[in-house]
């Protein structure tokens, strides 16, 4: 906030992408990225990269400066928790003032931000993307959050739309219900928020396209269009999820899918960011989805509950990270498909930007087929 | 007391902050005594070097002090402890509430105001302590507790407002005045953070350069390490 009331002061144009993390410029500040960097690294902790940054500022900038900086992190470890461990609101009046910077810093985003929204929202929705763009409301897989597609802020999509990424209850920022967490009941919250927003658009990552595909079927839901990323089709497809249902409790699954995870992360780290949000998520909450999907996906053919639940679907896959059972089905019914090439089972990880330029033409298509 | 032994060029008015502050967790404070107040410290520094650091949902005493009953702090000390200094980002009104509650053990229940002083101390920890690993420089040692009861005195007109926790009426910014219902320890941490950024009474001089960094400068690291913390405020 003070950033940018320092810069008009001293007639600077800066930039807040150093803040958040996703420029790598100077925001209009001498050193920025550098000081940026600092200030990482000791949130961090890991020794060696601090020790390298610590060189690079003492020869860009004296070891005064390097003291300097230390000191003012420190002081917003300490600020930062003051301030929300005591539930510190923001000045009366200041949200209106303050409302463009904390759009651009992402201060809205913040699970913290949960508790003060006058209806006391327990869903976290993470924002990306333009904000005055046309809404498209994303959906993330099992246990993950919606994180997960926060660099496709910053691709050729995210430059055209505002990006309203969900964690579903128990998962990233969100709280877990009160009650338990089926399919049905996250389709619900979706759909809330895809009334809030007035979005066309679903994009949903495995799991996450089985709620994506139910809120989308609600009765007078705006959606016409979901891009299911590598969702589920068969049974086969809840390889991860459907196990849940193999475990007594949730403490149990939890540890196993952990484990099952960490062997995988060894030397992977797109698994490695998978099974830190798993390590975070509610275990209850993940079980009590996880089961679900595995009734749901025998009970239910989940490719055909896609496929019919709005006018446009578009399935985004990798042959090799999709199993036979689903490759047959999709060989098996006409549903519009892309194939990506090399990419993992998150590519909005991976490869953000082909899935992001994918994304677009298929949009492109479907604004042709609606014609002028 | 020289608080480091180092080359590096600390300013003398920042290793005199420190040096108070940490002097200051061996006394006895407003609602805790001074081996309490060093227990939290210490209960600061385990939670930041845990190998495994548990998720915020998981109450620390559960999994990480099994040898709570020999401990100078209640059970739920330790949990806003670990809380606060791993998962700042995840506080609650509702986990605030439970804290306070003792999570339904009311002999280990915590005042509105014993919670205050905590959070400012584990603050004052993590700032002291992060400068320390920021430079690679022995953490401060702990002096030895000094033996007396706390004040338990709270200030006139200390109420619950527009924080969870209570405040005194002031016209000063919302943050500042968090603290103000331990004025002790209002005053600890406000002088520690002139030292380390600026005194309260210069936050709106915008031009000041501080020190080595432009006023720029330090706004920027100011902003990254709050929104890398998550900081609402």
């Amino acid at each position: 906030m003070l950033l940018s009331l320092s810069g008009l002061r001293q007639d600077a144009q800066v930039s807040f992408d150093v803040v958040v993390g996703t420029g790598d410029g100077d925001g209009g500040v001498p050193h920025g990225q550098l000081l940026a960097r600092l200030a990482e690294a000791m949130w961090e902790g890991d020794p060696s990269a601090l020790a390298a940054v610590r060189d690079e500022v003492t020869e860009a900038m004296g070891g005064d400066s390097l003291v300097d900086a230390v000191a003012v992190s420190a002081n917003f470890h300490m600020m930062t928790r003051i301030a929300d461990g005591t539930g510190t609101p923001i000045e009366r009046g200041g949200m209106d003032q303050t409302a463009e910077v904390r759009t651009q810093i992402g201060v809205d985003d913040m699970v913290s931000r949960r508790q003060i929204r006058p209806d006391n929202a327990v869903l976290n929705v993470q924002r990306f993307g333009d904000p005055n763009g046309e809404p498209i409301v994303l959906v993330a897989g099992f246990a993950d959050h919606g994180g997960m597609f926060e660099l496709l802020g910053s691709t050729a999509l995210g430059r055209r739309f505002a990006l309203h990424a969900i964690d579903l209850p128990g998962m990233g920022g969100s709280t877990p219900l009160d009650q338990p967490l089926t399919l049905d009941r996250a389709a619900a919250l979706v759909a809330d928020v895809v009334r809030q927003t007035s979005a066309r658009t679903i994009i949903a990552h495995s799991v996450g396209s089985i709620v994506a595909s139910l809120a989308a079927g609600t009765p007078d839901s705006s959606i016409d269009t979901v891009v299911s990323i590598e969702g589920n089709l068969t049974p086969a497809d809840a390889y991860f999820s459907g196990s849940a249902a193999q475990y007594e409790s949730p403490d149990m699954f939890h540890a196993a899918f952990l484990s099952r995870l960490s062997e995988r992360a060894v030397d992977d780290e797109v698994i490695r960011r998978y099974r830190d949000q798993v390590a975070i998520a509610d275990p209850t909450s993940i079980w009590e989805m996880g089961s679900d999907t595995h009734h749901f996906s025998i009970e239910h053919s989940p490719g055909e509950v896609l496929a019919r639940c709005a006018k446009h679907v578009h399935y985004f896959y990798n042959p090799d990270n999709t199993p036979e059972d689903s490759i047959q089905w999709l060989r098996e019914h006409q549903l519009a498909t892309t194939i990506l090439d090399g990419t993992s089972h998150w590519p909005t990880v991976d490869q953000p930007d082909l899935i992001a330029n994918k994304t677009l033409d298929s949009l492109a298509t479907r604004n042709e087929q609606a014609g002028p | 007391m020289d608080i480091y032994e180092t080359e590096l060029p600390i300013r003398d008015d920042l290793r005199a902050a420190q040096e108070a502050t940490v002097l200051g967790w061996s006394r006895p404070g407003t609602w805790w005594t001074g081996e309490q107040r060093l227990a939290i410290v210490t209960e600061v520094r385990r939670a930041r070097d845990a190998d495994e650091i548990p998720p915020p949902w998981v109450r620390a005493s559960e999994v990480e002090r099994p040898d709570l009953h020999a401990h100078a702090l209640p059970a739920a000390a330790v949990d806003a402890i670990w809380r606060l200094t791993n998962h700042p980002g995840t506080l609650t009104a509702d986990w605030y509430n439970k804290v306070v509650d003792g999570f339904g053990d009311h002999s280990a229940a915590l005042t509105p105001l014993e919670y205050t002083e905590l959070v400012a101390l584990v603050a004052q920890a993590n700032c002291i302590d992060r400068f320390a690993d920021g430079l690679s420089l022995d953490r401060p040692t702990l002096p030895q507790p000094v033996e007396g009861e706390p004040s338990r005195s709270a200030p006139d007109g200390v109420a619950s407002r527009d924080h969870w926790v209570p405040t005194v009426e002031s016209d000063v910014r919302e943050v500042v005045k968090a603290l103000s219902g331990v004025p002790a320890e209002h005053a600890a941490s406000f002088q520690l953070a002139a030292a380390h950024y600026l005194p309260v009474s210069q936050l709106y001089d915008l031009t000041a350069d501080r020190n080595a960094l432009t006023r720029m400068q330090v706004e920027l690291v100011a902003a990254r390490t709050s929104k890398l913390n998550e900081c609402f405020y």
